[in-house]
């Protein structure tokens, strides 16, 4: 049946009106939407294509796809499009760098769909974006990508480089202690003996103050003696592979005791070394802390009235607490932080005897065992040592 | 040098730690036949009869060499190898005289043969006695049965 020609009127009237209403869609969108002919050349273009390429209208129809390409990606394109055309790929996506009227280059994403009337294509519509920024963050992350992996070639070389300053340093030391343990003590057994010899054989023909000045010569050899053993004792607990095994550290406590305290001592002080946490360490350092923490105990409280020194232990959720506590000489608070540094006294040779080394020693051989040691105490009332060991230690070799 | 028998070889740089080691011998009357030298290359010389001692021979070897371990040039390793690797001088008896008690020191020397080694005490005392000890040991205790 033929529509009545009013029917026409309307028909043509809705079509216009439909028209009208996609092509303000398509020219008010925000990407830019073209088409073109079987060739690749364009037949449609939106105002958005003509803002973002800088043509006219006139200028733009009629040209090549290919001019909008920058020229450094034209050969993909052309392929990447002849493969779309050949396999008549119902779709296709291609981000490229394009260019425009004045060689500026941006980037676009875009989507082609071939336009086809009785089985044969005609033409291509497209829809692109600008991926520009999307597409310079990328850049920007791979640079930033870039840079931090050369940052990390540049740290992983300088720690390979201070490593093997390291190692020169360990072995200078290696090399020190050596010549001290040698070159230092050969002197020292010399002096020694001679002095001793003139001692025992010359004994009768020396008066007193002869006696009393090779004493003062001997005494000073035994303290040079002592810092030596003492400085020697701290480049091992430096340098020594710890082996970690499970330690009684009352019992370790009880047997460094009675090896250090002198028949005298012991009559007079008054010690109590209760059941304590077991500990994972290294046996021969732990030993050397309790050697060097006990023999200040008591060396501090022989000359005080009342000669107490008691040790305990206690468990924290990460780590085990042990201490020493004496009624000794203790010290002033102020002066804590000297207490553990190398050489580092807070009495006279006519007070106390000492090096000046043991607590580093007792400092370096805790540390060692990631662990942690401190002081408390007051002027003339005693002083109470801690060392805390983590329960799960990680030895530190260096 | 004649060629005198010898009981103890002291190999010591040192002249003042050679002069302690031969009081403590005298104190204990076991200086007799004693023989010093000062160096590693004298000390080989001596005991394989080379050199300024070509006019000894290897029957009237020490019967003890104390042997200090740091020697200049030639150390006392040195020395006990080169002892050790000659068959007519392996068995010798050497003592190691040492001021430290590097173990890496003491393991090689026991790898090579060391029959022993005293760590030189500072004090003069215990020095004279563990010397002692050693000549005790190696000269009157120690008496092998001739066999040859």
């Amino acid at each position: 049946m033929q529509p009545e020609p009013a029917d026409l009127q309307t028909l043509y009237e809705r079509l216009r009106e439909s028209e009208e209403k996609y092509r303000r869609l398509v020219e008010n969108a925000a990407d830019i939407i073209y088409r073109t002919d079987g060739e690749g050349r364009f037949i449609y273009v939106n105002p958005v294509g003509l803002r973002s390429f800088g043509y006219t209208e006139a200028e733009f129809m009629g040209r090549h796809y290919l001019e909008l390409i920058h020229p450094s990606f034209r050969n993909k394109a052309r392929q990447f499009y002849a493969t779309q055309f050949f396999n008549g790929q119902f779709t296709s996506y291609l981000e490229f760098p394009a260019v425009t009227k004045d060689g500026h280059e941006f980037w676009l994403g875009q989507n082609v769909q071939p336009l086809m009337e009785e089985g044969q294509i005609i033409g291509f519509q497209a829809v692109a974006r600008d991926i520009t920024d999307r597409v310079h963050a990328e850049e920007a992350m791979r640079r930033s990508e870039e840079e931090v992996r050369k940052l990390n070639a540049e740290l992983e070389q300088r720690v390979r480089e201070r490593t093997a300053q390291l190692e020169n340093a360990n072995h200078e030391l290696e090399a020190f202690s050596y010549s001290v343990s040698h070159d230092l003590r050969a002197p020292l057994l010399t002096i020694n003996g001679f002095t001793q010899f003139l001692a025992m054989h010359l004994g009768d023909k020396l008066d007193d103050e002869a006696k009393r000045l090779l004493s003062i010569i001997r005494s000073n050899t035994q303290t040079m003696q002592n810092l030596i053993s003492a400085l020697l004792m701290l480049s091992k607990t430096n340098k020594k592979e710890l082996e970690m095994t499970a330690i009684d550290m009352q019992q370790l406590a009880r047997e460094t005791y009675e090896d250090i305290v002198t028949a005298e001592a012991k009559e007079r002080i008054v010690i109590d070394i209760p059941p304590m946490p077991e500990a994972v360490g290294d046996k021969l350092l732990l030993r050397q802390v309790w050697t060097n923490l006990l023999s200040n105990a008591i060396k501090f409280t022989l000359a005080q009235d009342e000669r107490t020194i008691r040790l305990g232990g206690r468990s924290e959720e990460h780590r085990n607490i042990y201490f020493v506590k004496d009624s000794g000489a203790g010290f002033d608070m102020k002066d804590a932080g000297k207490l553990f540094g190398v050489f580092s006294r807070l009495h006279t040779d006519e007070q106390f005897e000492g090096t000046g080394i043991g607590l580093s020693i007792v400092r370096r051989a805790i540390h060692r065992h990631h662990g942690e040691v401190w002081a408390e105490g007051e002027l003339g009332k005693g002083a109470t040592f801690s060392f805390a060991l983590p329960h799960t230690p990680q030895p530190l070799h260096t | 040098m004649s060629d005198q028998p010898v009981n103890i070889l002291l190999v010591e740089d040192n002249p003042h730690h050679a002069e302690l080691a031969m009081k403590a011998l005298k104190m204990h009357n076991l200086a007799e036949n004693f023989v010093w030298v000062k160096t590693g290359e004298d000390a080989v010389d001596f005991i394989l009869c080379r050199g300024e001692f070509a006019t000894r021979t290897i029957a009237n070897a020490p019967k003890v060499v104390l042997l200090d371990l740091k020697l200049p040039k030639k150390s006392g390793l040195d020395v006990l190898r080169e002892i050790r690797a000659d068959e007519r001088t392996k068995d010798i008896p050497v003592v190691m005289l040492t001021t430290s008690r590097e173990q890496k020191d003491i393991v090689e020397g026991h790898n090579l043969g060391l029959n022993g080694y005293v760590v030189k005490p500072d004090d003069f005392e215990k020095f004279a006695e563990a010397i002692r000890n050693v000549g005790y040991y190696w000269l009157v205790l120690n008496q092998q049965p001739k066999t040859a």
